[in-house]
């Protein structure tokens, strides 16, 4: 019942959506892309002439820069990401993985070049052992005192330096054994130094039994200078008392901080390279086979050796070597493109993707990151072909950390909550606003979202939800009482004024402007980005309210206008409503029951007259349209594969979307279900080429 | 990065957070030092939004001018500069909505910008690009393109058009944007790699050698993959093909390996106002290296929202931009627009500051200030505010205010390209060198 009277209710919106465009009716067919996911729910979209059995292609797709960081990551273990520096990438349908628009520029080189360097060293770099070094004082001597026995007699001010390589920055010990020829008032002082710093102690033992002087310095590594002295020379030529300082030896300790592995030296350096030609060869091929994620030929093989004999010709070790063929391979278009080969680039006859470049298409999918071993050995072992082996994998690769990828890039992509790094409330206005409440506000939405990845729940409870994610900075921040935890718990929020995504500051904030919000923002982000339906742009020259010296009345009040304007009214009655259905939370997502010291008014009529009053009630009706699911499935289909959704007739994918949003609804819209029937659907396991262009003669 | 300490009598080295005001280097003499064949430079310098142009315009024309409250910075530099009213750029114009994006994409290309989010994006090639391949063999470089925001990380750009327009003025191919460096760490490392003295100079061929090397192996890899492609993914091979053969090039180049003193490496992390100076400074610094002869400057992307409470202004600038005529946005435009002609002074104080030959780094430069539309509110692309800065070499006379009422800025370009020296017959929609300037 609920679900047909929605249903009715769609088609008249839809109705007015096309009228606002200029365009009765929906007998065209949809952009590529966009749009089209509604439309053909509806029944908008054409129906192809003959058997639909194109899979389309993706374009040769260069590693984004989320994908290039999480790719040396994994490849490496580095901790470094190079690609923070890298041009930002172009944005195609809402996601920065759009093989199309990923381009390159010189600049490109130059940075891929640049980090390939700094991830080798990086994964390469030694570790470091706690040593010490001991220096004998009559083997180190000085200019001033002379050897006494197995020590070094200081007879007047004077030091003792050696030099030391510190292996790493960090805290170290020196210490030196001595005693003092005592004379005079004070005792004998003896200074302990590494380079500038310096410390003194007084020494009180004789030569029967020495002492040990000890203290730690902060050093820097590489070379320093350590230093033991005499500071207080004493002489009495009356009675001959003279004071002098004996050192047997000092030496330096550390780092104090323990011994230092490098994890990712000890995982890549299987044998020491240094033994020769064959270890070297050996790293290398296991190096790159996931380098560059699938088999590599011998004669791919012998280039990269061939690299390694041109470092060693130079006089250079083996691992110099290494360390350059593998930067040769970070560089190379097959690190830095995920290659899709077809058997015949100019034949339209579908193939299906050799397993390694399947496995990568869900490693990327889910990941943002290259396949793992297990992936690698499932390509290498055939089994990746049946839909049970790919959804053993999909459940195996969600239930990993890496998939926090997924929730990142295509959550933050679709719910906007990345536009949290760059939006920028005005401090005056919101003085509460902070990074740290932000950082809040994003864990709320990514939490939320990672219930739909790893549970059981369908993804309409994220409309219309009775818990969610807060500290007790974010909870103050809402007017809640707080849950007693400075990291984010799942609490209950039923009979409060929060109560689903719509609702959540990440959300609220980023559609809003620095100073007040902007009803028509999140108006057009429910239609964008809930509904696939992208609100035509407005007449040109419209942009703007009415001026006004001193604004009256409340945002809501002074919008009207846009309606009042025949020529605005069309497109800003589908948007300017549901904007306004938020209006009780303000530019940073605060719960506000006035604004400019008037009432808010938060209800709101869909153009076939339904009314709704709040947040809640609109959060309901729209989690109940059909719509949702559908531009749930466009969404995440878009994203898996990298490319725009293409309509045109014989394309697969028209009824590949519908289909797959048809089983997301009937299977109560577990995104779980879906992320695994994108994955083993028909288009994302095939490929095509593409016919040469014609040429003139 | 060694610190040449006999130097910073004259300019102080920060590294960490503080403006870094790099060292004026008059003894270096560039590689072309002689009058005759004196370098000259071109800069083109973007603010986003418009500009509030009630107080931008001055009332008369001709030197003596009185200064607007925008244009007060430009005090101690007037007769270094002329301000230029009435230029239009109308290809700018986009189809339906969209000025800031197709405003700032054909910022230099006075070219129409197709309007697309997909990857059939289309522009001109930019007045900087016609510079730098004409002047390219001079120098290490051909261009650089610096700037301040990288982009936004979710939605899209500006009403359907790609963020490409957005984001880039400078456009060496209709179809190829060159992206814009933010970081300072990345352009000194890119402008002084090799440079440095303390390293021997078997120890630098070397490191050059294995760059090459990397290099080598990648155009192997990439011309093989090519044969084995269809057309789409063949441009994406190609355009990787490319960016290589150039950087292979810049390697090569040993012309620039004596004579310029590398500052101290500067911070990656600074605040908005000394990111700015810090991208002026290591231009200006590039120039006086004569590491490359064209660059471009954007201090804010294509309709920026960025706000700007250092200087008291509330609210966020493309807001404030569409200001209805309300006095308290028309005061916050004014705020933010002197601070921009500030920072843009900056910049031209210290170029002028640098002597080369008989005259300075300002005189042998044309540097062209502007904006993706006029008035923030109206978004026109007609009576832009425009400064001219610099003598382009003496082909120049700046330190008026000069009316051009409706003539295509493409015409102002064709001009300075002629101040450098590259005499082009036509530019986007040209109809000739602007005169008299």
């Amino acid at each position: 019942m609920m679900y047909r009277r929605t249903v009715a209710w769609a088609g008249g919106f839809l109705l007015a959506f096309t009228a606002c465009t200029g365009q009765v009716g929906s007998g065209s067919a949809p952009a590529p892309g966009t749009g089209g996911a509604g439309a053909s729910m509806m029944g908008g979209s054409p129906a192809p002439t003959g058997p639909a059995t194109d899979p389309g292609r993706v374009t040769l797709h260069r590693l984004n820069r989320v994908e290039y960081n999480n790719t040396v990551r994994d490849l490496l273990g580095t901790t470094l990401r190079p690609a923070d520096e890298f041009p930002s990438d172009d944005r195609g349908y809402g996601f920065d993985n759009i093989a199309d628009v990923l381009s390159l520029s010189p600049l490109h080189i130059e940075l891929l070049q640049r980090s390939a360097q700094a991830v080798v060293d990086d994964a390469l770099r030694p570790g470091v052992d706690v040593t010490t070094t001991r220096f004998e004082a009559e083997t180190v001597g000085s200019p001033i005192g002379q050897a006494y026995k197995q020590a070094w007699l200081l007879w007047s001010n004077g030091e003792l330096v050696a030099t030391f390589k510190a292996p790493a920055d960090g805290t170290y010990k020196l210490r030196a054994r001595a005693w003092a020829q005592q004379a005079g008032a004070e005792l004998a002082k003896l200074s302990l130094g590494v380079d500038a710093a310096t410390k003194v102690f007084d020494v009180k033992a004789n030569e029967v039994m020495p002492e040990i002087v000890e203290s730690t310095f902060k050093v820097v590594a590489g070379n320093r200078t350590v230093r033991v002295g005499f500071t207080n020379d004493f002489v009495d030529t009356a009675t001959s008392a003279d004071r002098n300082l004996f050192v047997d030896y000092f030496e330096i300790e550390g780092p104090l901080e323990g011994p230092t592995r490098n994890p990712s030296r000890d995982r890549l350096l299987t044998c020491d390279p240094a033994s020769g030609e064959a270890c070297v060869d050996t790293l290398l091929r296991a190096f790159m086979r996931r380098a560059w994620r699938r088999p590599v030929t011998a004669d791919e093989m012998a280039r990269l050796m061939g690299v390694v004999r041109m470092v060693r010709a130079d006089g250079q070790s083996f691992e110099s070597g290494l360390k350059l063929a593998m930067q040769s391979a970070l560089v190379s278009p097959h690190f830095v493109f995920r290659v899709e080969l077809d058997p015949t680039p100019t034949s339209l006859v579908p193939h299906k993707l050799n397993p390694h470049e399947f496995a990568s298409r869900l490693s990327y999918f889910l990941w943002s990151s290259m396949p793992d071993d297990a992936l690698f050995a499932a390509a290498d072992a055939g089994r990746l072909s049946t839909p049970a082996e790919i959804k053993a994998q999909v459940a195996r690769m969600l239930a990993d950390a890496k998939a926090a990828a997924l929730i990142a890039n295509f959550g933050g992509q679709w719910l906007y909550t990345r536009k949290l790094d760059d939006h920028d409330p005005d401090a005056n206005v919101f003085p509460s606003y902070n990074p740290a409440l932000r950082e809040d506000m994003r864990d709320e939405t990514q939490l939320m979202f990672r219930d739909f990845v790893a549970g059981d729940i369908g993804i309409d409870k994220m409309l219309a939800s009775d818990t969610t994610y807060l500290t007790d900075r974010l909870a103050k921040h809402y007017g809640l009482p707080p849950p007693g935890s400075a990291v984010p718990k799942k609490v209950s929020v039923a009979g409060t004024n929060r109560g689903g995504f719509l609702t959540q500051g990440s959300l609220l904030t980023v559609t809003s402007y620095p100073t007040r919000t902007s009803p028509v923002q999140r108006g057009r982000w429910i239609l964008e980005q809930l509904l696939c339906i992208p609100p035509p742009p407005p007449p040109p020259g419209v942009e703007g309210l009415k001026p006004e010296d001193k604004p009256t009345g409340t945002l809501r009040e002074r919008l009207e206008l846009h309606r009042a304007n025949v020529v605005c009214a069309s497109c800003h009655a589908l948007m300017d409503p549901l904007g306004f259905g938020l209006e009780n939370y303000d530019a940073v997502g605060v719960y506000r029951s006035t604004d400019a010291g008037k009432t808010i008014d938060a209800s709101g009529k869909f153009p076939d007259g339904r009314a709704f009053n709040g947040a809640k009630q609109l959060s309901t009706v729209l989690a109940a349209d059909p719509r949702f699911a559908a531009c749930v499935t466009e969404q995440l289909y878009v994203y898996a594969l990298g490319r725009g959704v293409e309509h045109t007739a014989g394309h697969l994918d028209t009824q590949t979307v519908d289909g797959l949003a048809k089983g997301f609804l009937s299977g109560g819209l577990r995104l779980r279900t879906l992320l695994e029937s994108v994955a083993t659907s028909g288009t994302f396991a095939q490929r095509r080429g593409e016919l040469e262009p014609m040429r003139t003669p | 990065m060694i610190v040449q300490r006999r130097r910073s009598r004259r300019g102080v080295l920060v590294s960490a957070g503080a403006t870094v005001a790099l060292p004026f280097l008059e003894s270096l003499a560039p590689r072309t030092a002689s009058a005759a064949t004196q370098a000259k430079r071109l800069l083109f310098y973007y603010v986003p939004c418009g500009i509030h142009m009630a107080g931008w315009t001055p009332a008369t024309t001709g030197p003596a001018y009185a200064l607007t409250p925008i244009l007060k910075p430009l005090e101690t530099l007037r007769a270094d500069v002329s301000v230029i009213t009435g230029l239009a750029n109308l290809p700018a114009r986009p189809d339906g909505p969209g000025d800031h994006a197709s405003g700032t994409g054909a910022f230099l290309t006075c070219a129409h910008p197709k309007k697309t989010e997909g990857s059939d994006i289309q522009n001109g090639v930019s007045v900087d690009q016609i510079a730098a391949g004409a002047l390219a063999k001079a120098t290490k470089f051909p261009s650089l393109q610096l700037g301040i925001d990288g982009g936004s990380s979710a939605g899209g750009c500006d009403s359907g058009y790609s963020c490409a327009y957005a984001r880039s003025i400078s456009w060496a191919g209709p179809a190829t944007p060159l992206p814009k460096i933010i970081n300072p760490q990345t352009v000194f490392d890119q402008l002084f790699e090799g440079l440095d003295a303390t390293v021997s100079p078997a120890e630098r061929d070397r490191r050059r050698r294995y760059k090459t090397s990397v290099l080598d192996f990648a155009l192997a890899d990439a011309t093989a993959l090519r044969t084995k492609l269809g057309v789409t993914d063949r441009r994406k091979v190609d355009e990787f093909m490319g960016g290589v053969r150039e950087i292979e090039r810049q390697v090569a180049d040993k012309t620039m390996m004596s004579g310029c003193q590398i500052p101290a490496r500067p911070s990656a992390t600074l605040a908005y106002q000394e990111h700015v100076r810090l991208m002026s400074d290591i231009m200006v610094l590039a120039f006086q290296c004569d590491l490359v002869r064209v660059a471009t400057f954007m201090i804010g992307n294509a309709g920026s929202n960025r706000t700007y409470p250092f200087i008291g202004v509330p609210g966020a600038h493309h807001q404030l931009s569409h200001h209805q005529m309300a006095p308290a946005n028309l005061a916050a435009l004014q705020t933010i627009g002197t601070w921009e002609v500030e920072q843009f002074a900056y910049l031209l104080g210290k170029m002028k500051a640098v002597t080369e030959g008989t005259g300075t780094l300002l005189e042998n430069s044309a540097v062209f200030f502007s904006s993706e539309i006029e008035d923030g509110d109206a978004h026109r692309h007609t009576n832009l505010p425009v400064l001219l800065a610099g003598k382009g070499g003496g082909a120049l006379h700046p330190g008026s205010h000069i009316i051009k009422k409706d003539q295509p800025i493409a015409n102002l370009f064709l001009a300075m390209l002629g101040s450098v020296g590259v005499n082009m017959p036509v530019f986007g929609n040209s109809t000739g060198p602007l005169a008299d300037l």
